[in-house]
């Protein structure tokens, strides 16, 4: 009785609100982030259907080639550190649902950092919030 | 989106001892290393040794080789200027991963050596007999 209320209660309540409680639930869903700097973010979120691209990850050559997620969310302490990038390279995100097609990295970081071994396409309906990543954070916050 | 080589190295020490054992590992490369816990957000940096306590429960951890590297990782990230001033630590179950610029550099090779051959004696997983014990 009480969940078919609170139910109820969404269903009823002004569109925001509706907007709202969908964005949330969206947020759960989310489980893959791409992180890139202003020139990359543009091009990738001017297309319809988001292509990240393959490529090789800077010298020493250890990590495969590929196109890097992670599951650390925007909000992440130490996000550039634990990704050892500049900050520079985690101005901007991408979120998209995770269908559990990427491999994970070789040891502890592994449980949070994914590739790609080629170019990585993610369709309309799997995209979620995109941006940049300190005024996403901010607005999280209010 | 990704930078950093990453070392994974087998070993039979609990993650407390583990962590302890890296940390005492570095403070010998680095005497002024400054040790920060990665999954807290306070940006607190403590000095290796000196009687500080390490959390009991840090499973990750950023050394820095000194408090001064320590502020430019905050303000910048892993710039290439600061390749070999920081060594990421991650303590898992049976295996310790250490993340660095590059493993070919002095200091990275030194603690990576000195890790290796630390962890796989395995001398902080034997069990102390408790005294009184029957032979």
């Amino acid at each position: 009785m009480e969940i078919f209320q609170i139910r109820v209660a969404l269903y009823e309540s002004a569109e925001d609100n509706k907007l709202y409680v969908t964005n949330r639930i969206m947020m759960r869903i989310m489980q893959q982030f791409h992180y890139t700097n202003d020139k990359a973010y543009k091009a990738i979120s001017s297309q319809l259907t988001w292509m990240f691209k393959a490529s090789q990850p800077p010298r020493p050559r250890v990590h495969p080639f590929g196109a890097y997620f992670t599951d650390l969310s925007i909000e992440t302490p130490n996000l550039a550190k634990k990704l050892r990038v500049p900050k520079s390279k985690i101005e901007y995100f991408f979120a998209f649902e995770d269908i559990g097609d990427l491999a994970s990295i070789e040891g502890g970081r592994g449980e949070h950092i994914f590739y790609s071994p080629d170019d990585y396409q993610v369709v309309k309906n799997r995209q979620g919030p995109h941006g940049e990543r300190i005024h996403a954070v901010m607005e999280k916050e209010q | 989106m990704i930078g950093g080589v990453d070392i994974v190295i087998p070993t039979g020490a609990d993650r407390r001892n583990a962590m302890v054992v890296s940390l005492r590992l570095i403070k010998r490369i680095w005497p002024d290393a400054v040790v920060e816990d990665a999954d807290s957000d306070s940006g607190d940096k403590t000095a290796i040794g000196g009687g500080a306590l390490i959390p009991e429960m840090m499973t990750d951890a950023f050394v820095y080789q000194n408090s001064e590297m320590a502020l430019k990782w905050d303000e910048l990230g892993a710039e290439p200027e600061l390749a070999d001033t920081m060594i990421h630590i991650l303590v898992r179950n049976e295996e310790v991963t250490v993340v660095v610029d590059d493993p070919e550099l002095e200091s990275a090779q030194k603690f990576i050596s000195g890790m290796r051959s630390a962890l796989r004696m395995n001398i902080f997983a034997m069990a102390t007999p408790h005294r009184g014990a029957a032979a």
